[in-house]
């Protein structure tokens, strides 16, 4: 069940197309739309059939007759291109595809699209959520997963974070990631609501220990035969 | 400060001392008495603590310590808590009402769960799969509490490990801030 | 109760913290006292083996306002623990000497 749009009730459907892309890119970019759904100020469905944007390999796109998306024609579908290769290209994204970068993009072609005039302004790059309830067993089918989970516990936390402290490859995060957010287990935080936190915590309370260092947790991790887990360098 | 402690709490039977001797370096020291509740058929309770360690490298020492799981015994619970890494609240599933049990010890140690670190293992699920994990799930929802969640057979060194790994895990995160 | 001065509550309960008999003149509250007389006397036997001193023979309080002494009974079918709380006008030889009295008793009752 997704989670209630915040954006209007009027906010426009556009549809995309995928081209040239491996099942595996098509996967995971479908997956981006899903969990970018609640951000982006139109709503994207697939939609082969009457697609307001083309999302295109490098392979197609240099085939194609670059379409002017200054001035687009309402009948002719923009064009994205995802590249492995940084470009000049306009209306690009990178491999490996980034939550915030295609959002970006996918704004400011929507806003083309619904002929709003001006670019949007991007939205902040790093989205924060928290994790609502721990996920229920059929989501959490690995111990990567488990482990997954156990890093959104804690704190607000952000895709990219999670993706680096998981050691699990982006794709996997990123499709686990939208997982729970149409399981309705993920919500977002505003960006300054970790600093509110911070501010209103309360004193260290004398009862709890001081937070204890990496190198104990370390230390214990080692004398219990696990695995040191790398941590942020 | 040399010293660091984590705990393990639960009901009776619920395999706290099991856990403990699993992973503790030194038999467990216990402070087992005969059982007098009728209502638990259990020959022994905890009145005190149970006590194991693990010697790390450096010298220091980890403590592991079982708390009694009665209610009437949660003086015990504040004195253990103090400076405690964090706390597994190990639920068995066998009995009458578990989730009112774990309500029990998230009132118990709420404030430790706040500020440290906290995992809830359920034992005797296969034999008793009621409440399944989701009910747990949404249980400890309402009760404003978040942490991991999963199955346990506490004879098992491997899954007491990974409950440790767990609660290790959560103190980074939270160190990292 | 009457034999020892200035006493203000006498307890009897299991070592597993349930009270068995109690008389009290303040406000104690039983139910804690006896969960507390359980892990007290099952610590201080872990103490007292511990440190090789042998088996321990009581636990014994003392605060500004009273005394607390601890004494276990050790039957065949059960272990109990007498508790006894006094004001600061109690005789501690006098307490220790009754307390042990009555553990005894409890024993062979």
């Amino acid at each position: 069940m997704p989670l209630a749009q915040t954006a209007s009730a009027s906010r426009p459907t556009l549809g995309f197309t995928l081209e040239g892309l491996t099942g595996r890119e098509e996967t995971l970019f479908k997956a981006f739309i899903r969990l970018l759904d609640h951000r982006t100020l139109q709503q994207w469905v697939y939609r082969p059939s009457r697609p307001d944007l083309r999302v295109v390999a490098d392979s197609v796109a240099s085939d194609t007759v670059r379409i002017d998306a200054i001035a687009p024609d309402a009948n002719c579908p923009l064009l994205l291109t995802i590249s492995s290769a940084p470009g000049q290209r306009q209306h690009c994204v990178s491999l490996p595809l980034r939550a915030d970068e295609l959002e970006a993009e996918l704004n400011s072609l929507g806003q083309l699209r619904v002929g709003a005039g001006s670019v949007a302004r991007p939205l902040p790059p790093q989205a924060s959520f928290r994790l609502l309830r721990w996920p229920p067993a059929e989501l959490l089918g690995t111990p990567e997963r488990v482990h997954f989970a156990t890093l959104m516990v804690s704190k607000p936390f952000t895709l990219a974070w999670v993706q680096e402290r998981s050691g699990l490859a982006p794709a996997a995060c990123a499709q686990f990631f939208a997982e729970l957010h149409d399981a309705a287990l993920l919500a977002a935080v505003p960006s300054t609501a970790p600093e509110a936190a911070a501010a209103s915590a309360e004193a260290p309370s004398a009862t709890v220990a001081p937070p204890a260092s990496a190198g104990l947790i370390a230390r214990i991790r080692s004398r219990l035969g696990l695995l040191v887990r790398s941590g942020p360098q | 400060m040399s010293e660091h402690k984590i705990l393990f709490t639960g009901t009776m039977g619920a395999g706290k001392t099991t856990a403990i001797g699993a992973v503790s370096e030194v038999p467990p020291v216990s402070t087992d008495v005969r059982n007098t509740d009728m209502a638990v058929d259990k020959a022994t309770t905890t009145v005190g603590l149970d006590y194991g360690e693990l010697t790390l490298e450096g010298g220091e020492v980890l403590r592991l310590y079982g708390t009694p799981g009665q209610k009437r015994f949660d003086f015990m619970w504040k004195i253990l808590a103090r400076g405690a890494l964090g706390v597994v609240i190990l639920v068995d599933n066998s009995r009458a009402d578990p989730l009112a049990d774990l309500d029990v010890y998230l009132a118990g140690f709420k404030r430790l769960i706040a500020e440290a670190a906290c995992v809830v293992a359920v034992g005797r699920m296969e034999q008793y799969p009621d409440p399944d994990l989701d009910q747990y799930a949404a249980h400890m929802q309402s009760r404003g509490v978040l942490c991991p969640l999963l199955p346990i057979d506490v004879r098992d060194r491997a899954q007491v490990t990974q409950l440790l790994d767990m609660l290790l895990l959560q103190l980074e995160i939270k160190a990292e801030a | 109760m009457k034999q020892i001065k200035d006493v203000k509550a006498c307890l009897v309960s299991t070592e597993d913290g349930f009270e068995v008999a109690a008389s009290v003149r303040n406000d104690t509250d039983i139910a804690r006292l006896s969960a507390m007389a359980g892990s007290m006397a099952a610590l201080a036997a872990i103490a007292g083996e511990e440190t090789r001193i042998g088996q321990t023979h009581n636990v014994v309080i003392q605060a500004g306002g009273g005394h607390i002494v601890m004494v276990q009974a050790r039957r065949n079918d059960l272990s109990l623990v007498l508790s006894i709380v006094t004001g600061q006008d109690a005789v501690m030889g006098q307490l220790l000497y009754f307390s042990r009295q009555t553990a005894r008793a409890l024993e062979r009752a």
